[in-house]
């Protein structure tokens, strides 16, 4: 048995102790204790623990007791999370997600998150900017205090229902458009510039330093409009005292000095340590990786967002960072530690557990709330662009990146993908100069020219988009993403010693290991010029490396496509493949436990052709719920049904389902349905159509349709026959021709190579 | 040595196998049987009985690599024709209560019982919900009770009663529930 395989089993220990698991599991799992023997002490160990629990007296006796003594009341104050009743027992990896927020929820009452219209009019009388905290001495160390004071203070204040500060994102933007040198300059005499950029009412200052082993701060409460400073503070604190406790004492000071409402004194005011985390070295990990983040380095900003993590396992706004990026099942972890953000952070927490849920009602609600208590959060109109692109309502997209980006002409990630949005909705000059735009707010990075290149190459002008991806290359030589698209660019060209030499550098300049995606991408073009033994050598190479490795997260992002990859050429091969694609899955839910659907479509075309049809169409069945729901994986189940339905040679059928696919997706994401989409018009008997379907695909976008490997090659070689078959014998030959050339090293016993060879000889003698 | 490898070894003539086969084999069906049946004396009668059918029907398996499966049919079998058994008794003795029917299967573990009592306590300290579907789910309520008495949807109570376990585990290794 494979070490996945018996992993797999192994982990429904817990399930099989509560009795959950029905039919062939529960059979597969007691026969699999027969078998094994670690399993087997396992569960014996496990199990003892049961029958106490069940038939003890004195420990049943207080298990009814617990529920006896449980309130309905409270139960019925839980809100529904989600609006349909959840049927696919794949939905019980996303409902994990959905049920963590309930704690979130509960905690959330306590602290008065429900604001009053008067005190939104106060707090909207009452911004406030706290600038950096200066080193005088100018240290690293010093920097590094400073800036975490500010940070801490502005994230303590923020929960006060009766000031509205001023993030220092908006602040450092302000700045920035004000051609500041940075934050730490500001003083009495440019306050005012930047307070009106900003509309603040306050504005605090300060500094800080440490003598004699006490830490001296000393800060300043600036009446914006009139100049003058109105308070100051000063503190003291020895040694033993943390910076948190140092921003608890100054918040309270500050607040007084600002002329609020009695209840503004008497409001809860939680530990800035319980809304942050209790470590000053985590802290500073995690603004690190902010910094890093919106670079669009990731891998830096994981990095150090990781690290705060390995220092504090309960630091939700880490968490939620890293769901941002490679990790999206992170945001349960988020939304498990929520407890330790503020109010304001809660709401990104929910609204990105309601987006990674699919529930997309829900995160409009949240976010939107954001923005009414929150007006200048630009990362949540931010937000609302995307949920509108992932949508596909583009031009709404357009609008909200718009206003993101008049509160910081600077955010680079709104103008990203602005550029993208305006691109999808028709507006390819505009994209272009919105991108020319991106590149001058952010000249030294190289996303810019990679989001180039991918605009470009979506309207077929691949020389220039390779030159753009070049560009990035050579401002940061590691960017993945601009080395895979230039590799599969110059594989689409036909240069292929070109582009493997260039793989072969990168792997090497950049120290990339088996276990990545390079290795994955290589497999794919192995594939893609029929060489699928030898992509197969490329995967058990990297599944190796691998599953040797320590796990991370990445990891199993890395080594899920690499299952896939390796089923889906076993298919080709005419083998089952069911192992590898079952393992798949396992190891997407390591990494992705609210991923129901992924790679489930070729589980089921796997069970069709290993003799289980009944189970490939439940498979499918569990597919259905992500239609209703309108999430992006609702098109999968359309794919499915038309590839089971093609298996089972009902082309009518198939077409019908396939073309409902491809017309659920956005344009440049259409290879996959189209391509059997044709195949189905040809089986139908019905070249012609077939031939209109495939060349809407031939000249697509090249990163898409190279990373469909073998299929890519494939559509070539189905067009030729479409050609042929609707009587077009110089096209037929030209895609046969073409086939053969990139398939001039395949396998030679694929039954599509000799088939292209003995038709291009017949239409050639012809 | 599987099971598997130990029946080749005997299948093959090698009738030193014999005894270790029927040992692990024995432990094994101890395990699932006392998982499925309540009593003790129950499950341990189920269990003679799967292995003097094992012992005396294993000429009749043909496919020697198929031993662990077809030696969980025939518990399977068993537990079944038991469980049907005791559904007839039942009906025939409505008056008893068939609560009281259930003893304690294994010999008395104080240490693990007040372990077992704390962390319980701590979890319904920490997490009521969780204490609170661990309790209704080993009282033997089943899955459409639980999720009718708390209005939660199947997959969110499977979700919630793996949480609720893992919970239980890590407090009776490490003395503390994390959430």
């Amino acid at each position: 048995m494979s070490e996945p395989k018996h992993k797999r089993i192994c982990d429904r220990l817990y399930a099989y102790e509560l009795g959950l698991l029905k039919g062939d599991q529960l059979d597969e799992f007691e026969i699999h204790i027969l078998d094994c023997s670690t399993c087997r002490k396992e569960a014996d160990e496990f199990l003892r623990t049961t029958r106490i629990i069940k038939h003890d007296p004195e420990v049943r006796g207080y298990v009814q007791g617990l529920d006896a003594d449980y309130h309905e009341d409270s139960e019925g104050a839980l809100p529904k999370l989600t609006r349909k009743p959840v049927r696919s027992r794949h939905r019980f990896f996303q409902a994990a997600l959905a049920v963590a927020a309930v704690a979130v929820l509960l905690v959330l009452q306590p602290w008065n998150v429900h604001i009053e219209p008067e005190d939104q009019a106060v707090a909207a009388d009452n911004r406030l900017a706290v600038m950096y905290i200066t080193d005088p001495s100018g240290s690293e160390a010093g920097y590094d205090v400073g800036r975490s004071i500010a940070h801490l203070l502005t994230t303590d204040l923020t929960d006060s229902r009766f000031v509205q500060v001023i993030s220092m994102e908006r602040l450092q933007d302000a700045v920035r458009q004000l051609g500041m040198a940075g934050l730490e300059n500001v003083n009495q005499t440019n306050a005012p510039l930047l307070a009106k950029a900003v509309d603040a009412k306050w504005m605090l200052v300060g500094k800080v330093s440490t003598e004699g082993g006490e830490r001296l701060v000393a800060t300043q409460l600036i009446d914006v409009p009139g100049g003058e400073v109105v308070s100051s503070q000063e503190l003291a604190a020895d040694s033993a005292q943390s910076l948190f406790e140092i921003v608890d004492r100054l918040s309270v000071q500050v607040k007084a000095a600002m002329n609020l409402p009695d209840g503004a004194l008497k409001e809860e005011d939680r530990l800035v340590a319980d809304v942050t985390t209790h470590s000053a070295e985590a802290y500073r990990y995690y603004l690190q990786g902010l910094e890093f983040s919106n670079k669009v380095y990731t891998e830096e900003a994981t990095i150090r967002f990781g690290k705060a993590i390995e220092l504090d396992s309960s630091f939700a706004m880490a968490y939620y960072q890293l769901s941002l990026s490679a990790y999206p099942h992170l945001i349960g972890n988020a939304v498990v530690h929520s407890k330790h953000a503020t109010s304001r952070e809660q709401l990104f927490i929910l609204s990105r557990h309601a987006m990674l849920t699919a529930d997309y009602e829900e995160a409009f609600n949240l976010l939107e709330s954001l923005v009414k208590r929150h007006p200048d959060e630009k990362e949540a109109i931010y937000r609302l662009g995307i949920l509108h692109y992932q949508s596909g309502n583009f031009a709404k997209a357009a609008g909200y990146f718009r206003k993101a980006l008049r509160l910081d002409p600077s955010f680079r990630m709104a103008q990203n993908h602005l550029a993208y949005a305006l691109d999808e909705a028709g507006s390819y000059q505009e994209a272009l100069s919105a991108l020319d735009e991106y590149a001058e707010i952010a000249p030294n990075e190289a996303n810019p020219h990679d989001s180039r290149g991918d605009i470009l190459a979506t309207h077929g002008q691949l020389d220039q988009a390779s030159e753009a991806y070049g560009q990035a290359l050579k401002i940061k030589p590691d960017f993945e993403p601009s080395a895979l698209k230039l590799y599969y660019c110059l594989m689409h060209k036909g240069r292929y010693l070109e582009a493997e030499a260039f793989l072969d550098d990168y792997t090497e300049d950049t120290n990339t290991g088996l276990c990545s995606r390079t290795q994955t991408t290589r497999a794919r073009m192995l594939a893609y010029r029929g060489r699928y033994r030898d992509a197969l050598a490329v995967l058990d190479e990297g599944i190796d490396a691998c599953e040797q490795a320590n796990k991370t997260f990445g990891h199993y992002d890395v080594l899920a496509p690499m299952y896939w990859l390796r089923a889906s050429l076993l298919m080709e091969l005419g083998e089952s493949g069911l192992d590898e694609i079952e393992s798949a899955i396992s190891t997407r839910y390591q990494s992705q436990p609210a991923d129901s659907a992924s790679y489930r479509v070729t589980y089921a075309s796997a069970l069709r052709r290993s003799g289980q049809p009944e189970k490939a169409r439940k498979v499918l069945a569990d597919l259905k719920v992500h239609l209703k729901t309108r999430d992006p994986w609702g098109y999968l189940y359309l794919l499915g049904t038309g590839l089971a339905t093609l298996d089972e040679g009902d082309t009518d059928a198939a077409i019908d389902a396939l073309t409902r696919a491809a017309n659920a997706r956005a344009p440049r994401l259409q290879f996959e349905p189209r391509f059997w989409l044709g195949t189905a018009y040809l089986r139908a008997g019905d070249p012609e159509t077939a031939v209109k379907v495939f060349g809407s695909i031939v000249a697509s976008y090249p990163e898409f349709r190279m990373r469909q490997g073998h299929l890519s090659a494939q559509l070539i070689y189905n067009l030729g026959v479409a050609y042929e078959e609707s009587g077009r014998p110089d096209e037929a030959a030209l895609q046969f021709d073409t086939f053969l050339k990139i398939w001039k090293d395949a396998d030679a016993d694929l039954p599509q190579l000799q088939d292209a060879r003995n038709r291009l000889a017949d239409l050639r003698a012809h | 040595m599987s099971l598997a490898d130990l029946f080749q070894k005997l299948a093959d003539g090698d009738s030193s196998a014999r005894d270790p086969l029927f040992r692990e084999l024995y432990v094994s069906f101890r395990i699932l049987a006392r998982h499925r049946i309540a009593g003790w004396d129950d499950a341990e009668e189920v269990v003679q009985t799967a292995i003097v059918k094992a012992s005396t029907k294993m000429d009749q398996l043909t496919d020697k690599t198929k031993f662990s499966a077809w030696a969980h049919r025939i518990l399977k079998n068993e537990v079944i024709e038991f469980q049907r058994r005791k559904q007839r008794d039942r009906q025939r003795h409505a008056d008893v209560d068939a609560g009281s029917l259930t003893l304690c299967s294994d010999p008395v573990d104080s240490d693990l019982r007040t372990r077992l009592k704390d962390c319980l306590q701590k979890i319904n300290a920490v997490s009521g919900r969780h204490a609170r579907i661990l309790s209704l789910r080993y009282q033997g309520y089943g899955t459409e009770d639980i999720c009718e008495r708390l209005s939660l949807t199947s997959g969110n109570l499977y979700v919630l009663l793996h949480r609720a376990r893992t919970m239980l585990r890590t407090c009776l290794e490490s003395g503390e529930v994390h959430q």
